[in-house]
This record gives structure tokens, sequence and C-alpha cells, in this order.
């Protein structure tokens, strides 16, 4: 949990190590995710002949891009250092904010919902730099003034006729539907403001060893305002594209979100303590997490053996790179 | 790591910073809170709050949070956390209460002692997989009690055919509606909790090395502190208590829906949290407990009672928490920081 | 004259509540010199550097760094004055690479606002290259070695304009081969013109480097001298004040029945075929540089890490500790270097924490027995004359040979036949000291067998029936009281390669 300061200062390094085990588990845990994104693919083709149909296909990359957008800014949150779990309540917000507005401002709704996410998202980061106060409780916090104001905005669903916000989610550039391009897009301009600027080096950094970026001149608190605010506003963008594809906004949705898009991006090999992850991992993470769920939907697995699964699943994988990693010779200690 | 001349400065530093002394009101600041929060609700309320019908109802409804809350304190004052607690605590309400109940239900039929046992069994079998994941493994508790919410919310589905609860056994009911000397026995068995609580912490040897443990993992075990054996049980027991929080909601409601119960994990978090225990571990006592769930409560109550809309309450007691919890980590920071 | 002055430190003055760090401390550091800076911990060394690097700000005097006069210095300020500082405990970041932490907060950008990363490369392969290393600049930190880090950490701050650089034991991580190179740079740098603070507890190598020493005690300053005009006694006897040998009164009350027995024991990486015997009521000091594996070798011992070969019989019985519980089952104690980290519960008040061994024998089946806590409070705060204001009070307010005291006092009351100490002394100040030394010898007269791994040489000889002397994890020298001298022990310590070459 952020805060604490990751165990590694550098001068307990691991020393020589057998250079072919360093060399498979190096290998084989960098591919890891793609090796399981291979094997659920194909778990799912033979699993089920409607697996890999258009139609099915269609419905898995617009459940992928919603909760991707949403693990985009978890994914941030949690290479700073944090984590946070008012996403699903802020999806539920904006959407209802999206739902409301949508027949008077059209399509501008949407910056409107990333703008109300933005400021759930400044509350946390305020709360946690500022306050102090652990990302758990503080996100947790936010997780129930965000729901409270859903309620707020109407206790019940609102739906939206206005065209403009229900063609996002039919709109599509040939086969691909365009919330999956928004996804994409996403993805992609956060993974260039990770790699191509000084913040986003920060971002690493202050998840790898907070002290020594303040030491450096990094603008901690800034910087962890900031994922927040990013996160918070990506929420803002789910909310919406959830809201185009139910046709409604609905102030219960999204329960569990939060945990979703954490264990797609700790599936996705993103280490929970921070500084590491690569996001195009915690993307397939998404895709692995979601095709799970529509495998044992075809098969008509109970939903609640669903449910076991699941967490089954996250406890694996985040087990096995620890194991992976303990088998590794002792480290060589400065003394 | 050798001798630096760091030691030598923050040995200074350290030296510095003598406690001043009777640092904190006496009986801790949330006790002064809490005091605070009453008399603003007895005057906003024109006296209602403080009517002893309405006491009673909000330690009445207090009370399944504040045996939750100690189960989760067992697990933060050893520095994890138990997302699972609400899930046992419905988990073994469905199982207590199907198992004994008068009407037919997918369980198989128990008498009420042997059912309440299975409860409290299904408690202890859940912590000692949570115990036994964190105390040998590096994985976050966060992680592992995640894991085992989700699968023991699937298996209560499964186990109990995702039907309620609803015609419980008479004894039950009547558990729910008794009262000695107007305390409603729910409360009492709240308090019969704590005090169970207070004693495993305090007075036993367990509770000494958990506190160390959570304090300082290292200097624990090279004290000779079986590390892995006192997280276990300290996840026992946070199952065992959820498992009769689970039972005081039974009684409590009188009927159990699988989905009951959603907030629980995170109101339990939230009220050890108000209550001032550090989550990082090595701190905390049930006092501190008990205050994080009374003023919940009290708030709680102060906004029903004030005709505040439900869902702003929610919101609010987001609020709650946020200011709670950062004032408390600003008085302790000044102290030591 | 003045010209070459690059900092200038005058009248310094700071405490902190009830401790008077540093009193009116005059420091100068000139272009093109190594000046090192030595003092006992607690000399206020650290306090005076902090001060120079803008992280804390003096009550009195004013600081001028090239020529810019200062007197409530900040950090960013101090950066762009060229003061670069370099700790022990390394800033920087394990997940990142070399060049990401060179450059961290302070990456050059382009015209469009993003990343420089050519120019980064290009840059800090010019800067490694002028330091004669070869380090491959894409590696993660994480994936280098203690010695090479700490060039990372040297090429770092060569990136900023740095014009004094403050070096903190910088020699404490490296083998003795890493520290030629090391000083090879710091000449390097030295001929480039800038100004070197190198602080370090081993006199020897300050004067292999150092052009002036200044010496610090007790907050104030003692002496400067140019490192040709003055010899490592002078400097002790500056540091200390006073006759190294009165302090440790120690008397022979070693017995010839050998209690724990060692042969041939390994620890993959750490440390080779160590074989000793230790005698009852013996203090067998363990001197070496830091590397030669001595805590690793205690760690072994006490059951935290396992051996790959050899033997441990502890009274005639084979000593095979899966972990510390065994260990301390069997009669061993452990004082770790690293008081506040792993010797004490900080949160924890004294009384927790000198009870934490000895928890189930302080209790009826689960439950403790209160009584029999404070009384074991009571004693042993009374016997180590444990300054607090009561059991009760938080380990962490206690000051540095106060908690040392408590670590000890826990395996007092616990009953151990054996102790181990790693760097008893390290961090304490000169009066505990004293009844740290005075408690050990009490304790080896009461039969209880101390093996006692030290950096402080004249501790080690004063204290020590016997010296074994590790260099790169193999034992180099045994040598009896009369045998030990410093510069025996140090011929022992210091790699063969390096002797030669030297």
């Amino acid at each position: 949990m952020s805060g604490e300061r990751v165990a590694n200062p550098v001068t307990h390094l691991p020393g020589e190590q057998s250079a072919l085990w360093a060399r498979l588990t190096g290998g084989l845990s960098g591919r890891a995710v793609e090796g399981l994104f291979l094997l659920v693919v194909l778990i799912g083709f033979i699993a089920s002949p409607k697996f890999l149909t258009t139609f099915n296909l269609d419905s898995l990359l617009h459940q992928a891009a919603i909760l991707g957008v949403l693990a985009v800014g978890q994914y941030v949150v949690v290479v700073a250092g944090g984590f946070d779990l008012s996403v699903g309540a802020v999806v539920a917000l904006t959407g209802m904010v999206t739902a409301r507005t949508a027949g008077e401002i059209g399509l501008l709704s949407v910056p409107l919902a990333m703008v109300v996410g933005g400021v759930m998202g400044l509350l946390s980061g305020l709360a946690v730099t500022i306050g102090r106060i652990p990302p758990f409780v503080a996100t947790l916090a936010v997780l129930g003034i965000a729901r409270g104001l859903a309620f707020t905005v109407g206790n019940q669903g609102i739906v939206i006729t206005e065209p403009a916000i229900l063609d996002v989610n039919d709109a599509a550039l040939g086969p691909i539907p365009a919330v999956a391009l928004v996804w994409i897009v996403v993805a992609g301009l956060v993974y260039a403001f990770l790699h191509l600027t000084r913040s986003g080096t920060y971002v690493f950094a202050i998840g790898g060893n907070a002290d020594s970026a303040r030491l450096a001149g990094v603008p901690v608190a800034r910087v962890k305002v900031g994922v927040y605010v990013l996160s918070g506003c990506l929420a803002g963008l789910a909310g919406t594209l959830f809201a185009a594809r139910s046709g409604s906004g609905s102030p219960g949705i999204a329960n569990g979100w939060e945990l979703d898009s954490i264990a797609a991006v700790v599936i996705g090999g993103v280490s929970f303590f921070g500084g590491s992850g690569r996001l195009p991992r915690a993307m397939l993470g998404v895709l692995i997490y979601l095709m799970l769920t529509n495998i044992m939907n075809l098969v008509n697995v109970d939903a609640y053996v669903q449910n076991v699964l699941k967490g089954a699943l996250i406890l694996a994988a985040v087990t096995v790179p620890l194991l992976i990693r303990r088998r590794r010779p002792a480290v060589r200690s400065s003394l | 790591m050798t001798v630096s001349n760091d030691i030598g400065a923050a040995d200074q530093q350290v030296a510095a910073e003598k406690p001043r002394t009777a640092r904190g009101l006496p009986g801790g600041t949330m006790l002064w809170v809490l005091l605070v929060l009453v008399v603003l609700s007895a005057l906003l309320t024109q006296g209602v709050f403080i009517r002893p019908s309405n006491l009673t109802t909000v330690l009445f409804q207090s009370s399944v949070i504040g045996v939750l809350a100690i189960a989760q304190a067992f697990a933060v004052i050893g520095r994890g956390l138990d997302l699972s607690v609400g899930a046992t605590a419905i988990f073994a309400a469905m199982v207590v209460g199907g198992a004994s109940s008068t009407a037919d239900s997918f369980l198989p039929h128990l008498p009420l002692p042997v059912a309440v046992l299975a409860g409290l069994l299904l408690g202890l079998v859940i912590g000692l997989v949570n115990g036994t994941v964190a105390g040998r493994t590096r994985v976050p508790p966060f992680i592992i009690t995640l894991s085992t919410y989700l699968m023991i919310v699937g298996v209560t589905f499964l186990a109990t055919g995702a039907s309620p609860v609803n015609s419980p056994h008479p004894v039950i009911r009547e558990f729910g509606e008794a009262r000695i000397w107007l305390v409603p026995a729910p409360v009492l068995l709240w308090l019969a909790c704590i005090a169970a609580g207070y004693l495993l912490l305090r007075k036993t040897k367990y509770g000494a090395m958990l506190y160390a443990v959570g304090g300082n993992e290292t200097t624990a075990r090279l004290s000779g502190i079986r590390v892995s054996r006192v997280k276990l049980l300290s996840y026992v027991a946070a199952g065992v208590f959820a498992a009769v929080a689970g039972m005081l909601f039974l009684v409590r409601t009188g009927t159990v829906l699988p989905s009951d119960g959603s907030s629980f994990m995170l109101d339990s978090i939230a009220a050890v949290a108000v209550g001032g225990v550090s989550l990082a571990g090595g701190h905390g006592r049930i006092r501190d407990v008990v205050l994080g769930v009374l003023i919940l409560a009290v708030v709680d109550n102060l906004m029903n009672l004030t005709g505040v809309s439900q869902y702003l309450q929610t919101a609010v007691q987001g609020a709650v928490v946020l200011i709670a919890v950062g004032v408390n980590l600003r008085l302790s920071h000044n102290g030591n920081e | 004259m003045d010209d070459d002055v690059l900092v200038r430190m005058a009248g310094i003055t700071k405490s902190y509540p009830g401790v008077a760090a540093l009193r009116g401390v005059d420091f100068t550091v000139r272009a093109g010199e190594v000046h090192c800076l030595v003092g006992e911990n607690g000399a206020g060394k650290s306090t005076l550097m902090r001060i120079l690097t803008g992280a804390e700000q003096p009550d009195e005097g004013t600081v001028a760094v090239a020529g810019h006069v200062a007197s409530q210095l900040r950090p960013a300020e101090a950066h762009r004055l060229g003061v670069s500082a370099i700790y022990q405990e390394t800033d920087l970041v394990p997940e990142l690479t070399v060049v990401q932490n060179m450059f961290l907060g302070h990456e050059p950008r382009t015209r469009f606002g993003t990343l420089d990363r050519a120019a980064m490369r290009r840059e800090a392969q010019r800067v490694l290259g002028e330091l004669n290393v070869s380090l491959p600049v894409d590696a993660k930190v994480s994936e280098l070695t203690a010695a090479n880090a700490q060039l990372v950490q040297i090429a770092k701050a060569l990136t900023r304009e740095t014009r004094v650089l403050i070096m903190d034991e910088p020699g404490a991580v490296l083998s003795d081969h890493e520290l030629k190179t090391l000083f090879e740079i710091v000449a390097d740098l030295r001929r480039r013109g800038l100004g070197i603070v190198y602080i370090s507890h081993r006199l020897e190598e300050l004067l292999r480097i150092g052009d002036r020493v200044t010496v610090m005690r007790d907050g104030r300053w003692v002496s400067t001298k140019d490192v040709s005009g003055t010899s490592v006694p002078e400097i002790i006897q500056a540091m200390v004040g006073r006759e190294l040998t009165d302090q440790y009164h120690k008397s022979p009350v070693a017995r010839d029945e050998v209690v724990l027995s060692v042969r041939g024991l390994s620890v993959r990486d750490h440390f080779h075929d160590v074989s000793f015997d230790l005698r009852r009521g013996e203090i067998l000091g363990l001197a070496g540089l830091v590397g030669a594996g001595r805590s690793t070798l205690l760690s072994c011992l006490f059951g935290m890490i396992r051996a790959q070969s050899g033997t441990v019989t502890l009274d005639g019985k084979p000593l095979r500790p899966r972990s510390p519980v065994d260990a301390i089952e069997r009669g061993i104690g452990l004082v770790p270097e690293d008081r506040r980290g792993t010797g004490l519960v900080l949160s924890g008040s004294v009384a927790d924490n000198l009870a934490l061994p000895s928890l189930d024998r302080l209790s009826r089946g689960v439950l403790l027995r209160p009584k029999m806590l404070r009384e074991l409070a009571r004693t042993s705060v009374a016997e180590l004359r444990v300054k607090t204001p009561s059991a009760a009070q938080p380990t962490r307010f206690l000051s540095g040979g106060n908690q040392q005291k408590v670590v000890l006092g826990k395996w007092l009351a616990r009953g151990v036949s054996v102790l181990l100490l790693d760097e008893p002394t390290a961090g304490v100040d000169v009066g505990a000291k004293a009844e740290i030394y005075a408690l050990i010898n009490k304790l080896a007269a009461d039969g209880i067998s101390i093996v006692m791994a030290s950096s402080d040489l004249p501790e080690v000889l004063g204290m020590s029936d016997r010296v074994l002397v590790m260099s790169e994890g193999r034992i180099t020298a045994e040598l009896s009281a009369a045998e030990a001298t410093q510069e025996a022990i140090m011929s022992y310590a210091v790699p063969a390669s390096a002797a030669i070459a030297s």
C-alpha cells in the first residue's frame, strides 16, 4: 500500500544469478501475460463455438473498451504506488450526469462527465497528498461521496434519448466499434505521456521510490494528485461510454468495477507495489479478465461459480510471480 | 548499511522528539469528537437524539458493524487487511439462518445450536485460508482477501441456492427482540465481543505478539516470534468475529438475502480508520474501534433525524471519513514527525 | 585567495529541542580539494552537511556557495548553486534505468515538451565515459551491483552543474578493489576543480585521498589540518579528545570450555569455509571491512540464512537453526546492526520491547502475566540504566544509546548463553558507549559468550579476548589480544590484491 517505502534499497541487490535460470524466468514472466492471453483464447475456442463469432467478439470489445478506459486510469495510479477504489462509483455518477445533461448539451456532456470525474479524482488526490490519508481509505471515502452524489442526481435511472450519445455506442469504423477506438486512443495517449514526458517518468519514479524521487526534486505531491485526477477523468469517460451502451444513466451500477479494474491490471502483470508494469500488458489483462467471464457465460457456468474462479485467478496472478521471484538465488548483501 | 553519520544525526533528531507529555486528550481525541457530535445532535434535533429510545436504536443498529469492525481491527493491527469480513458475515448468517430454519431450505436442517457452531466454524475456516496465505506468502493482504471475498460471495450463492432466509428459527427472533435491563440483547452481544476483543488483544501473549508483528515484522521475527502463526491467528480471529457479526445481522433483521451486506466491507474499514487505528499496523485499541463505529452511527442517525436524503447520506459519510482520518493523522504526525 | 573558496560556512549553530547539534561551526571547501570531515557519531557532520544541501536551516550563521550568501538555503537553491550529495541510502529508483535516474528531476526536453531521450543517452554516456566507467545506460538500476549503483549516483551528480560534491561514507558498500576505482574518480573530480567533502569513519581512507581533514566533536569544530601534516593517531585524539585505551576496562575472564564450535561453514556468495571456536565468557571480536561477510555469518548462526555446508556445535550438540526461533531456544541472541529497523519495534514501549523474546515464558498458557511483565521491565530498566521517563515510553523517543540498551536488555531478560553483537555501539553517544562496554564485560564475567562484529577498531582491540579477521568471506587471521594491533588487523582485513598493489 502506498505511503511506505518499497523495500529495495539498492545496497541489497541481486548478485550474479545462474544465467540460465535468470533468462528463463525473465523470459517467462516477461511473456506470461501474452501466454495467458493466448491460452484463454484457445480455451474459448475449444469451449464454445460461439466464442469467436462476430457478435460475441463485438460485444466483448464493447465491454473491454469501457473497462479498458477505466483500467488505464487505474494502471497509472497503481504504477504511482496507490490505487483508486472510487472509480466504480464515479462511473455511476458520471453516467447520471451524462444522462441528465445529454438532452440539453448533446455531446458536450462527455467532457462534462470527464470534468466531474476529474473533480472526484482531485478529491482523492488531495486527500492522499495533503491529508496524508492512505489511498485505501481516501478513495473509499470518495467512493461513498460519488455514490451518494450519483443517487442525488436521480434516485432512479434516467433514460437517454439524445441520439448523439447513443450513436457513440453504435458507431464503428469498419468492424471496429468506435468505443474500442476511443479505448485505443486513450491508451495510446497515456502511453505516450508516460514514456515521452518528464511527468511520465516521475509516475514510475514515485511508485518505485518516492523518497528518492523527492530528493531528486520531483514534485511528488503534484504528480500524485495528477494521477488521481487522470483516473477520475477516465472513469468519467467510461461512465459516458457505459451510459451510451446501456441507453440510460443509473445510480446503482458499476458496483465493484474498481475491483475489476484492479484485477485486470494485476493480471496484466503490473506490480501491486508500484513502480513497474507495462501498459500494453495491462490492457491484455483487461481482455483476459473479460474473456474469461465471457467464456464462463457461454459455457453456462453459474454466475456464482464465476465469482469463485475470478477470485482464484486474481490470487494466482499475484502469487505466481512472487513465487518465481523467490526462487532466485540469495541477494548479495553489501555486508 | 554500516555506521553512518545519518545514524548520528537521526540519533539527535530522535532524542529531540521528546513527546510533549499528556499529548492528546484523555481518552483519546475520538472520544471528544464523539461527545461533541452527541451534543451537536442533541441540539440540532431538539433533544430527539438523546431520547433513550433513539439511543437504543442507534446502538442496536450499529451492533453488526461494531462486531465487524472488531474483526477488521484484528487484521489491521497486524498490518494486514481483511476485505472478506462482510462476505463471511453474510455467509455465516445465511448458513445459520437457513440450516435452522423452520421452513424448507436449500441447506440440510440442523438444530439451532449446531447451526450456530457451523457458522462459527465457517468463519474459522475462512480465517484459516486467509491467514495461511497471508502468513506464508508475500501476497498483499488486499489481494488475498479480495480473492477470498469474491470466492465467498460465489460460494454463498451456490450453497444457499440464492434463496433468502426468511423463516428463521423462532429463537432467533426472540433473541433479537429480547432486552435485559432495557438493553437489547444484540447490543449485549456486541459488548461481549468488545470484551473478548480486548481480552485477546491486551491480555494474551498472541495479542502482544500481534502488535509487535504489525509494528515491525522483522524485529518480531528476530525476537523469536512465529510471525506466520501470529498472522494466521489474527485472520482466524477476524473470521470468527465476522461470523458472529453475521449472526447478529440475522438476529437483528430476521431475514437474510445473499446480496445483503454489500457495504459491510467498506463500513468495517471506515469504522476502524475513523477510530484512529493506523492502517500501517502496530497500533490501535478496541476503544478506538468502538469510537469509530459510534461516530459513524451518530452521524448516520443525525442525518436520518434531520431528514437528509438517504443518498446524500452516503456522500456525507464519505466526507466524514476523509475528515476524521485526516484530522487523526495530522494530530499523530505532529507528535512524531 | 578567496577565489578558490567554493563553500564558506560561518558560525553555524543549530539546535533541536533539548539537543544542541552544532555550535558555531566554521567550514570551508576549496575548489580542487578533497576535504575530509570526521567525527564520532553525533559529532554533527551530517547535520552540517544537511545545512549545506539546504535540507535543514541553521539557527544562526551563514552559508556561502560560490560567493552567493544565504542564511536560509533551500534544496532547490542548493542544487542550482551546484551542491550535490551522495548518501549511503541510495536515492536511486530501482526500476528506472541508469539514464532515467541520472536525469531524474531535470530531464532535458525537446521543443515539443517531450523528453529528449537521444540527448539524455548521449550525455549519460559522455559523463560515464569521463569517469572511466562503462555501464549499460539502459540497464535498470536494480540489476546493478551496489558499487555500480554508487557510480551512477556520482554520475547523476555530474549531470548537473556540480561544484561541490558531498560524499557520505561512500566506501562503506565497496570492496577494496571498487574503492580504488572510486578513489581514481575522486582524484579525477578534484583535478577538474570540484570541491569534495568526504565523510568517513575509515581514517586510513582519508589519508589516502584527502587534502585537508576537519575534525568535529560534540557539535563543535575541533581542528582543520592538511592531511600531510597529521596522522591517524592525531586525528583519533582530536575526535575523541582523550586517550582511547581507558574506556574498555577489559579483564580476561574467558574460560577454556568451548561453547560454540564452527567448522567449514559456508554461505554462497557471502562467506566460505569459516571455522572457529568460542569459549565460555569469551569476547570474540570479529573485524573486517564492509562486505567481508561478518553480518551474514552472524545471521547464519542465528538461523536467518541457511548454510550450504559446514557444521555448528553448541554445547556439544549440533546447531542447525531453521529460523531465529530455533536459535533463541538454544540460548542465542542477536543484536542486529540496524537497531531501529530490525532491533526494535519503534511503536512499542520500552516494556513491550524488553519482553518480546520472553512472551511465551511470561504467560501462563495463553494469558500474559502482567505482574511478571512489570517486574521484568522494572528490573531491566534499572539494571541497564535506561534513561526513560517510564517503561511505557515508546522506544522511538529514546536516544540511540538507550535504544541499544533496550535491545540488549531483551536478550538479558530472556537469558542467553551466546550473544551475537553486530556493531553494538554504532550511533551511540559516548556516555552510553561506556555503559554498554561495562555491560558487555559484566555479561562475559557472568559466563555469557560473545561474538562482537565491529568496524570500530579501537573497540575491537579494547574489548576482545581474541580477534578474528574476515576478508572477502574468509577468515584471514586469528589474533590473540596481545598480537592484535590496528595495523595487524588492517593488514589482514584488506584484500590480498590491494595489499600488494599498495
